[in-house]
């Protein structure tokens, strides 16, 4: 099955190389086994029984981002994330899974979270919010439902999204709860790895259908579009979170100071590339009084991955981190003192950018940016 | 690989720089000609300075192994794909820009270094470095140079030999060699640097570049003009060259590439449409805006059906949309797609299109035909299925009736994509056994082992 889709798609890279310069693995690396023309020839190769699976291969098929530019600007419209997921199928059944991914798979499979963590530290970030919001957690019948991944529940770098998002909807007077302790991972490092991830989607779905929340709010990209893509139908409407805020901004007025700042937008790639969801974000930095959007020369459907992207991080973080340090370095080209994103992968990863460069610029999600330019804020 | 030739290669470039992976050796296989061309090298070496690649001309000449020097692979001919069992060099190492001289309006770089690249460089100062081949995001300038690359501005700014004023060179058998200099007038001796210009890497390894360079155009104006005939398109081709207009971009595509267009993209392009012109006119304010009532005025004379002037920058962008897409258009209709390139003098482009689609019906296959009106080079582009192994004789038979067909016309056989392997078998139609012979004669004179690219452009003897 995998190898016959993969047959009849290999097929169609006429090997023009125009992917080759748009991919942030390859500029990085300079190699052509790490551009996309290079692997879908690998691939080939392996499909057509000329080269036998092996580490090398693995690696080499791991360290796409799944970033999906090369798609974009593929003249041929090959699908390059189809062949890529194919192969990452086969690989993932084979000797030559990478250890990091395996390890990545055991963690999920035991914690239900990619870090490892003990379940109920998931709460966390939310502690000092239980007297304000005693429907935070599992709450039957609110109006939305917030799903709020694992690196904004686990990673303290980014606990300000969680928090500024509920303060917002809260202000708001949106009734909103959460899935708490029991929240689990989507699946998405899974999916990226060539991994199934029936498991996380029975738990998941069990555990979202029984709050018969009206809508399910994403604060994390990559779980949108995996619930959106992968999930069968939910029984709920599924949003991100920035296109939440702007339809509550432009259904409630929300008093706002101003922000005199230049702020460019990342796109993250699960949220532009791959959901469409472009303006939304865009629309609620342009509500925000005295604040300047500047777009990076790369944006929307050509946005430049942030290195956050797929499983290159568990992978090969030095590349990461240089990946990382382009798209910093696109955005300081532009003059920007923020750079505002949807994505805590996203923000996370340039955030560290900026401090490796010791750049003066911020990173803040747009829940973020939204809470600091609120007139009156909200906290406990 | 023999382990003692990988050995003293690892000596020469350091022991990162020679790849020997299996994975390593697919990915060197190829370049963007078809599949069924693609061949194994031993191993592939990096080399980062003139030492280095002079290095490993000598040791291939010692121990003689073939080589194949490559930029990013792209060219469509053949001309990358590795002598069997060869080694590649891949000059991607040697990319830095080495120095833009304002004052003598040149540019040196190394063979490394990336067209768009080098264009952004010295636009960045006003100036203008012209070729543009389709692939000049990711295209090396060593690989323009080795193949002669054109683009949309041959027209009006020459290809890429009329950019270089000077090469350093390593020979074969491991000389330097400096042809040219900086100035526009040397005529000291044979013109070297011109015979190394399209040699396909067979003559010589480019370690140093110097281009001209001329001022950026003020301004430009951008047009497109629908035809109900072909043969009207192309007078209209042949009357704003004869008003003494020369546009700097004049691409036409047929009814078949404007209908997988039009599918693909839904620009609005009605389907009874014949040929589409797409003009640019460049040049000083004055001369922009008159060019441009004239070539506007000589396409509604000669009878298109309808002409658009872009008055603003998007409005250019957006008339250019249909060009644009015509490549990708075409390759998404079937799994294979040959991109293929003949020239024949302008005045001859409506029976050339014409034959091309009576060569194409009689071997029952599909070809769609854009290209630069303006210098007579046509891309007909055939969409078929290389695993349909019948249907492929019929596309080879084709295509060998439309070379033949475009040098009796008077034109050749290749216009900017090189000869490479694919071509090969037509030189003598373009060139004459008298040509070939001559180019042999050249060949063994500076590579008498025959180490470097063998058997590309024409047979070893």
């Amino acid at each position: 099955m995998l190898q016959s889709v993969l047959s009849e798609e290999v097929i169609n890279c006429m090997r023009c190389a125009y992917c080759s310069p748009t991919c942030p693995t390859y500029i990085s690396l300079q190699t052509e086994r790490a551009s996309p023309r290079g692997m879908i020839a690998l691939i080939r190769a392996l499909v057509e029984e000329r080269l036998p699976l092996s580490k090398n291969l693995a690696t080499q098929i791991y360290h796409c981002l799944d970033c999906q530019l090369c798609k974009v600007k593929c003249p041929a419209g090959v699908n390059t994330d189809e062949i890529f997921a194919c192969a990452k199928e086969i690989l993932a059944q084979s000797k030559f899974f990478p250890s990091p991914l395996d390890k990545l798979r055991t963690r999920i499979r035991e914690t239900g979270n990619i870090a490892g963590e003990d379940k109920e530290t998931r709460l966390l970030w939310g502690q000092d919010y239980s007297e304000l919001f005693p429907e935070l957690v599992r709450a039957k019948d609110a109006e939305v439902l917030l799903f709020l991944g694992c690196i904004a529940s686990l990673f303290p770098m980014v606990y300000a999204l969680p928090q500024a998002l509920i303060e917002i909807m809260g202000k708001a007077g949106i009734e909103f709860t959460t899935l708490g302790e029991e929240e689990i991972c989507c699946g998405y490092p899974l999916l990226a790895a060539g991994l199934p991830i029936d498991d996380q989607m029975e738990r998941n779905l069990a555990q979202l259908k029984a709050l018969g929340a009206k809508k399910l709010v994403t604060a994390c990209p990559s779980c949108y579009h995996t619930f959106k893509e992968n999930y069968p139908d939910m029984g709920m409407e599924v949003w991100h979170a920035s296109e939440f805020l702007a339809q509550l901004l432009e259904e409630r007025s929300i008093p706002f100071k101003p922000f005199p700042k230049g702020v460019t937008y990342h796109d993250p790639c699960d949220l532009g590339r791959k959901s469409g969801v472009y303006e939304p974000p865009r629309q609620i930095l342009q509500a925000i009084p005295g604040l300047e959007l500047v777009e990076m020369e790369a944006n929307r459907a050509e946005a430049f991955c942030c290195g956050g992207g797929g499983n290159l991080e568990s992978i090969d973080p030095a590349l990461s981190a240089a990946i990382a340090d382009r798209r910093l370095a696109q955005a300081q080209a532009v003059g920007a003192q923020v750079i505002a994103s949807a994505c805590q992968q996203c923000e996370r990863t340039l955030a560290m950018a900026a401090r490796r460069a010791k750049a003066r610029i911020k990173v803040m999600d747009i829940a973020q940016l939204v809470r600091e330019a609120m007139e009156e804020r909200w906290r406990p | 690989m023999e382990s003692e030739v990988l050995n003293r290669l690892r000596e020469i470039v350091g022991e990162g720089y020679v790849l020997t992976s299996p994975e390593d050796l697919v990915c060197y296989s190829y370049d963007a000609s078809q599949p069924t061309l693609d061949q194994l090298p031993g191993a592939v070496v990096i080399p980062g300075s003139v030492e280095e690649v002079v290095a490993i001309l000598r040791l291939a000449n010692e121990m003689g192994f073939k080589v194949v020097p490559r930029g990013s692979g792209t060219n469509l001919s053949g001309g990358t794909v590795p002598p069997p069992g060869g080694v590649v060099i891949n000059m991607l190492r040697m990319d830095r820009i080495l120095e833009v001289d304002e004052r003598n309006l040149t540019a040196t770089v190394e063979p490394g270094v990336i067209t768009d690249a080098l264009q952004r460089e010295v636009e960045s100062r006003g100036l203008f470095y012209p070729p543009d081949p389709a692939s000049s995001a990711i295209c090396t300038i060593g690989g323009n140079v080795a193949e002669n690359a054109g683009g949309l501005r041959g027209l009006k700014y020459g290809v890429t030999k009329d950019y270089v004023l000077g090469l350093e060179v390593v020979l074969p058998t491991g000389e330097v060699l400096t042809t040219g200099s900086k100035c526009v007038k040397d005529v000291a001796g044979y013109s070297l640097t011109q015979l190394f210009i399209g040699s396909e890497g067979t003559l010589g390894l480019f370690t140093k570049i110097t281009l001209k360079l001329i001022p950026v155009p003020d301004a430009k104006r951008t047009m497109l003009a629908l035809f109900d005939e072909m043969e009207v398109a192309s007078r209209a081709v042949s009357e704003i060259i004869a008003s003494k207009v020369i546009p700097s971009t004049m691409e036409i595509l047929d009814r078949t590439t404007l209908k997988y267009v039009e599918e693909y993209k839904g620009l609005g392009i009605p389907s009874d449409v014949e040929a589409l012109l797409l003009l640019e006119v460049d040049g000083p304010m004055e001369v922009v805006r008159r060019d441009g009532e004239r070539v506007k005025d000589i396409c509604r004379r000669v009878g298109a059906r309808e002409v658009r002037v872009a008055e603003s920058e998007e409005g250019a962008e957006k008339l250019k949309e249909a060009r644009k897409a015509a490549l990708p258009a075409l390759a998404r209709v079937r799994p294979t797609t040959i991109l293929e390139d003949v020239t024949v003098p302008r005045s001859e482009i409506a029976p050339m299109v014409q034959s091309i689609r009576e060569i194409a019906s009689r071997n029952d296959i599909q070809i769609a035909i854009f290209g630069h009106a303006g210098d007579g080079n046509l891309h007909p582009t055939c969409m078929t299925d290389e695993r349909d192994e019948e249907e492929m004789k019929r596309v080879e038979a084709a295509f060998g009736e439309i070379f033949r067909r475009a040098v009796e016309l008077g034109g050749t056989i290749t216009g900017e994509h090189g000869v490479g392997l694919k071509k090969r078998p037509f030189l003598a139609l373009a060139v004459g056994d008298e040509g070939i012979d001559t180019m042999r004669r050249i060949k063994q004179a500076l590579d008498p082992n025959d180490i470097l690219n063998p058997g590309k452009i024409f047979a070893p003897r």
